[in-house]
């Protein structure tokens, strides 16, 4: 489905496709095919994992057993003895030879010391925690051995939910800190009671959400290889952040950047799982180096499900005024984020909490946040990043009251969604939303969703058989985290070459997941130049030739890697427009770059082609190009001016430039008898602002769309009494497939950043929380006046039966 | 990845295969579909793996009784005519296999039957059926009645040196219905319930069904109920034959039994409807 | 010391492959030691559908597999399908966006092929069963049956304009 012309045009939103002079505009904006599309479809893509070599040892990791214990005697004699078997490792060896591993965030923010070794050296701190690495010429003579390794523990009181964390006089989930509490934050705007008692209704609920997982395709995969002799490290990994990782290996390792290389090669997807700080990064590194040989690490699917995330509970309460006005809303928020590890997972909780009240304006506002750590696997990163659940908590709530309003939730909606003429507006906890245009979305949204059939539907629907539910949900997702103090600290670089025969080249320090942001930024630097995507070669993951940057989180792709690129293009080629102005016998502001040629504006006669304007540049070094500062190469650095690091007023900061949103609608029926629910309908429309390759953006919102489905439906980890992962395969942790989900119809909307050159916002998790917070107020819908007591996502049949039962009598 | 060493056979005998059967924790295989992941993640670890690829066992006849061997496949249930016509609930069950054409076409119906998962499709309807299963040993052979033959989750009377050879029908009366429902939460999700049911028309006093539940209980549950209005009957007696009521990672305790008896309905309607 | 390892002969892409490999090798694992990387592994228990090859003409997941119980057998990955057929789909795929990272590509061109092969007027509910045991996490799968559906079609316009006799 390509953006239908007419509609962009219609919602006349501004200079949409050549927004703020990114030139001619005839790629931006197209829904071309994807670079090196062809090697996709042959399978000539190698990933991590085909890039081990023979040879390579492999490693095996025995893991504990125990969720909370401290480690006695490990005896690795028997396994050292096996077949194939070259090493074993336990947390003392590693202490012995490296560093700890560092922290995403600064470590004076933790209650309590953070040593964080990627074997345990003492302490467990959750079933799966890596304790012992078994290390052989092949993995099956790995795996075989580790059975072999004898652990001894002493066990501690694990701590397995948020409640015993909280527990006055409970155990600790980490013995050596003074509180299971990591992090807290308290965000308000207003007078609350004032607003509450001053309410014309209001009304309260509790959402918990269950554990989610990012379950890429692809399993994580490192492989290093130190070269003893030039000392120098290469690491290649699934890895979305190949820079912070050479930072990470540098302090484990006590080298210089410059002694590591770490190559991170196409992912197989990665929805955040794949950001620096997994123990098994540093583990190959430590080992290569010490066995001086080339050393694999490749993560079981069973390995891959110790990925914990989102469980979370809210109690919320939200009041109106008798225009259906909202006035105030509050919220406690209570993460359980499981162990702390070196990645940054568990920041989520507190991303949470900053997004309220979305779309929203509500005067009085209060949220209370705190995050637990307790002995479950620590939190890995994930699509929606803890912006999810703070759209659905917001989503029910103005379900709830508009019922005790007695109006339509479209209609209370429309009276409280923040107005065009808002923007730029700041959100209590300082987030500076940049632009939206969000209730003509809810228009464009009803033209798209047939509501009145459904509405018919429902009633026609034999309610003692089938019910049907539909829904409506926005969405805001806060993209381009950029966190101070961490290495996700907020800015891209890309460096822009042009070559002697004309072609280019873009270094840039984002990464790709997977998603195709290797054409976007191909689309926009060929624009630049007027030149053909094809003529933009785009070179990424790799920090010996891509300069430093986050890499890929947060959508931060187009937004900051693409815009730097634009930065440093436009440079180039106001270098290479000087020296087609004097070719040509004309004035630099009076050329236009398109269709390979430099050309007078007014005079298509008056043409030069750009390669050879370039090869001028290059050959002509002391006389035409004189000027010109070679070689034609330009690194640029951008950073958002929507981010504010520095504390306002109220002392908040604003970590997020860029804010899409989407509006969604769902028809799903529940079989009365067993609480199955199946999606009948989807509907969306989304903005994220310029779009520079409508398939890639629509294919991203689909993915997002479809796991947000999952969430709400079917993915759920859990654990069982000891704390072990129950649901450790495909079979358990269930992902949507093909014929569970009916076609998700959408549509979009242009409303640009004023904030970033090319008007574009982040484009790859909005859509996700919409999605789940579309089938949670579709479901309440189908239960009727028992909607109200929806509190628990996903929505498992065997909780959701008795509902449905009240729902019934 | 497997971890464990084993000796991988595929003998061209029945003979052969007995005898290498009869060695400790041999095991068989069929479409690997179960064994080969529970030995990669450690959770089978036989010294012998004995295919049965070569034996011939992939075989339907259908002479008088229809004898469908250990080695069929969902695909072939699908695509053979005739048994789709003598047996159309075997058929209808195959359709219902999730895993995509891959596993329809690998996945043996000799596996599940032998692997005895509570949440699985063969077993209940090889008790509607009423089939009898052949087992040989390098000692003999013997037929046991589906109905007998599972005693608990993943545990059948089959001794570790028997293998499955064959499973016999006898064809159903001409006239008689069938049906075949199965709860799933979402395509990749287990079997919750499924029920399967054979309606055969009787004189007076309305149909009689045999109806058999799996996926509720450790074992398959079998009713066998006469009467024009069979609902009454299994939402009386079937939550009580639910007495080892199996829960897992999809639904906890209670939610099976619950719902049973509306899963089991629905099949008892498709039969009657489909006669 | 050493395992005991097992000689392996293959028909592999259209090529006889002899080898020596781990005699606990799943056939996923031997392949792709091979050099038949396209096949890629997602989760070894026959769930994601990544690992899907032809084996002698069926497709199946080849992680079920015993590398030993290939023996003599022929194997296709995605790298050595090259029928028309194949053809329309890769092209297909380009078109429509049927990939987003690829990981699952090489198994659901695959099914999307063996469909064509069998089935070539399949509704949307047909691709969507025929690709039911391959799991994508990226696209939201509608991009795929695109691609399959559009596929479907120019094979069955070449198809009408082979077989239209030529009265005109
Ligand atoms: C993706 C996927 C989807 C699935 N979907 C379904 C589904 O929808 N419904 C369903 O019911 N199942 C499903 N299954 C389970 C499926 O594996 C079984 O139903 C299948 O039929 C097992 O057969 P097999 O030949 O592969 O068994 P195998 O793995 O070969 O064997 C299973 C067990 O039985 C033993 N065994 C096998 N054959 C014999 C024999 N002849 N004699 C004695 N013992 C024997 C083996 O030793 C082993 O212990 C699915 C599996 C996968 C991987
Ligand atoms: S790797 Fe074989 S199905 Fe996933
Ligand atoms: S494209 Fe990434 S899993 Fe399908």
């Amino acid at each position: 489905m390509a953006i239908p012309e007419q509609e962009s045009a219609a919602n006349g939103t501004g200079p949409a496709l050549s927004h703020a002079g990114v030139g001619t505009a005839a790629w931006v904006g197209r829904d071309i095919p994807r670079k090196d599309a062809d090697r996709f479809v042959l399978g000539h893509i190698d990933y991590t994992a085909d890039m081990i070599a023979p040879g390579t040892l492999r490693v095996a990791i025995v893991r504990s057993s125990h969720a909370h214990a401290r480690i006695g005697r490990i005896d690795t004699a028997a396994a050292s003895a096996a077949p194939g078997v070259v090493a074993v490792f336990t947390g003392a060896d590693v202490r012995a030879c490296s560093a700890p591993m560092p922290t995403r965030v600064p470590r004076e923010r933790f209650p309590g010391p953070v040593d964080i070794w990627c074997l345990a050296a003492d302490e467990v701190l959750y079933v799966g925690q890596p304790i012992a690495a078994v290390v052989a010429t092949s993995l099956n003579d790995a795996e075989a051995a580790k059975s072999l390794v004898e652990i001894d523990y002493d066990m501690l009181e694990p701590v397995l939910d948020a409640a015993a964390a909280l527990a006055p006089g409970g155990a600790l989930a980490r013995a050596d800190w003074p509180t299971n509490v990591v992090a807290r934050d308290t965000i308000r705007q207003g007078d609350l009671d004032r607003a509450f008692q001053a309410a014309f209704r209001t009304v309260g609920g509790e959402i918990s959400f269950g554990s989610g997982t990012s379950a890429p395709m692809e399993p994580r995969c490192y492989i290093a290889d130190w070269d003893d002799r030039a000392s120098h490290l290469t690491l290649h990994g699934t890895l979305q952040q190949p820079h912070p990782t050479r930072w990470m290996l540098a302090q484990v390792l006590g080298l210089r950047e410059a002694q590591i290389r770490v190559v991170a090669p196409p992912a197989g997807g990665t929805f955040g799982l794949k950001m620096v700080g997994h123990p098994e990064e540093a583990l190959v590194a430590i080992l290569s180096r010490e066995l001086k040989r080339p050393v694999a690490f490749l993560e079981s699917r069973e390995e891959c499900f110790l990925a914990n995330a989102r469980e979370q509970t809210h109690r919320f309460e939200i009041a109106a005024d008798a225009q259906g006005r909202i006035i105030a809303f509050r919220n406690t928020i209570v993460a359980d984020v499981g162990a702390i590890g070196a990645g940054g997972g568990w920041v989520m909780a507190m991303v949470t909490p900053t997004v309220f009240p979305t779309v929203y304006d509500v005067p009085n506002v209060a949220v209370d946040a705190v995050a637990v750590t307790t002995n479950k696997p620590p939190w890995q990163g994930i699509r929606g990043y803890g912006k999810e659940t703070a759209n659905l908590v917001m989503e029910r709530a103005v379900e709830l009251i508009a019922v005790e309003l007695g109006m339509s939730s479209i209609e209370v909606r429309r009276r409280n969604l923040l107005p065009k003429q808002a923007f730029p507006h700041r959100l209590p906890s300082g987030l500076n939303l940049d632009s939206g245009d969000y209730a003509p979305a809810l228009d464009q949204l009803l033209d798209l969703f047939p509501l009145d059939e459904w509405r018919q539907r429902q009633q026609d629907a034999d309610s003692n058989d089938k019910r049907i539910g539909i829904g409506f949900a926005f969405d805001l997702t806060p993209e381009g985290a950029s966190f101070p103090g961490s290495m996700q600290a907020g800015f891209e670089t890309s460096t822009v070459t042009v070559d002697p025969t004309g072609t280019v080249r873009v270094a840039t320090s984002v990464t790709s997941p997977g998603g195709g942001n290797e054409t976007g930024i191909a689309q926009i630097v060929a624009d630049v130049f007027g030149l053909l995507p094809d003529d933009v070669t785009i070179i990424q993951g790799d920090t010996d030739i891509t300069p430093f940057g986050t890499g890929n989180t947060s959508s931060r792709s187009l937004m900051f890697g693409g815009a730097a690129a634009v930065l440093a293009a436009r440079e180039l080629k106001s270098r290479v427009a000087a020296c087609a102005a004097t070719l040509l016998q004309a004035e630099p502001g009076e050329l236009v770059f398109a269709q390979g040629r430099i050309c007078v504006d007014a005079d298509a006669d008056r043409s030069v082609p750009f390669k050879q304007a370039v090869s001028t540049i290059y050959t002509h070094a002391y006389s035409i190009a004189a000027d010109i500062e070679l070689p034609l190469q330009v690194i640029k650095t951008y950073r958002s001016p929507n981010i504010r690091h520095v504390p306002d007023e109220f002392g908040r900061i604003s970590a997020y430039p860029s804010f899409p949103y989407s509006v969604h609608a769902a028809a799903i029926e529940i079989d009365v008898a067993t609480a199955q629910v199946r999606v009948l309908d989807y509907a969306a429309i989304h903005d994220c602002g310029v779009v520079v390759n409508p398939g890639l953006v629509e294919g991203q919102f689909r993915g997002a769309v479809a796991m947000g489905i999952g969430a709400a439906l079917w993915e759920e980890l859990l654990y069982d009494e000891s704390g072990a992962t129950r649901t450790n395969r495909f079979k358990s942790y269930v992902l949507p497939r093909a014929p569970d989900l009916p076609r998700i119809r959408m549509g979009h909307r242009v409303t640009p950043s004023p904030f970033q050159p090319l008007g574009t916002k982040g484009a790859g998790e909005s859509g996700f929380g919409g999605a789940m917070s579309v089938i949670t107020n579709a479901i309440a819908d189908a239960l009727g006046e028992h909607g109200r007591h929806v509190n628990r996502v996903p929505f498992k049949p065997d909780r959701l039966l008795p509902l449905l039962a009240g729902a019934l009598s | 990845m497997i971890a464990h060493d084993f000796d991988y056979h595929a003998p061209r005998s029945l003979a052969d295969a007995l005898a290498l059967l009869g060695q400790a924790d041999a095991a068989v295989l069929g479409g690997g579909t179960w064994l080969v992941p529970n030995m990669t993640y450690g959770r089978q670890r036989p010294s012998a793996v004995v295919d049965i690829r070569r034996l011939g066992l992939d075989a339907i006849e259908i002479a008088g009784d229809i004898v469908v061997g250990a080695g069929v496949t969902y695909r072939q249930v699908l695509q053979s005519e005739a048994l789709r016509a003598k047996l159309p609930l075997l058929a209808m069950m195959a359709g219902q296999v999730t895993g995509g054409p891959q596993i329809v076409g690998q996945a043996t119906l000799g596996g599940s039957a032998c692997y005895a998962n509570p949440s699985s499709d063969v077993p209940a309807c090889l008790v509607a059926l009423d089939a009898t299963l052949r087992l040989a040993s390098r000692t003999g052979h013997r037929e046991v009645k589906a109905a007998d033959f599972y005693t608990g989750a993943f545990q059948t009377t089959r001794r570790p040196d028997e293998m499955l050879t064959h499973m016999v029908f006898a064809p159903p009366p001409g006239g008689a219905g069938c049906g075949y429902h199965k709860l799933k939460f979402s395509t990749g999700s287990w079997p919750i319930v499924t029920a399967a049911c054979i309606a055969v028309a009787a004189t007076d006093g309305g149909p009689r069904h045999r109806l058999a539940v799996g996926g509720a209980n450790a074992v398959p549950v079998l009713l066998e109920i006469d009467g024009r209005d069979p609902d009454e009957a299994v939402a009386a007696r079937l939550p009580s034959l639910i007495s080892q009521e199996w829960s897992d990672e999809f639904a906890g305790a209670g939610y099976r039994r619950q719902v049973a008896p509306a899963i089991a309905s629905r099949a008892l309607r498709q039969a009657r409807g489909a006669r | 010391m050493s395992r005991p390892s097992i000689d392996l002969a293959l028909r592999l892409d259209h090529r006889d492959v002899v080898a020596h490999v781990d005699g606990r090798a799943l056939l996923i694992e031997a392949i792709r030691d091979l050099g038949a990387r396209s096949a890629r592994i997602g989760c070894l228990t026959g769930d994601c559908g990544a690992c899907t090859v032809l084996l002698d003409g069926q497709p199946v997941k080849s992680c079920l597999v015993l590398a030993a119980a290939a023996d003599g057998r022929e194997v296709v990955t995605l790298e050595g399908s090259a029928s028309a057929i194949a053809e329309t789909v890769r092209r297909a795929f380009i078109a429509k966006k049927g990939f987003q990272c690829g990981y699952c590509t090489s198994g659901m061109i695959l099914v999307a092929i063996d469909l064509l092969e069998a089935f070539a007027t399949p509704t949307e509910a047909d691709i969507r069963s025929a690709i039911s045991g391959n799991l994508c996490r990226c696209t939201g799968y509608d991009d795929i049956v695109s691609a399959i559906a559009d596929a479907a079609e120019q094979l069955s316009a070449k198809a009408a304009t082979r077989e239209s006799p030529e009265i005109f």
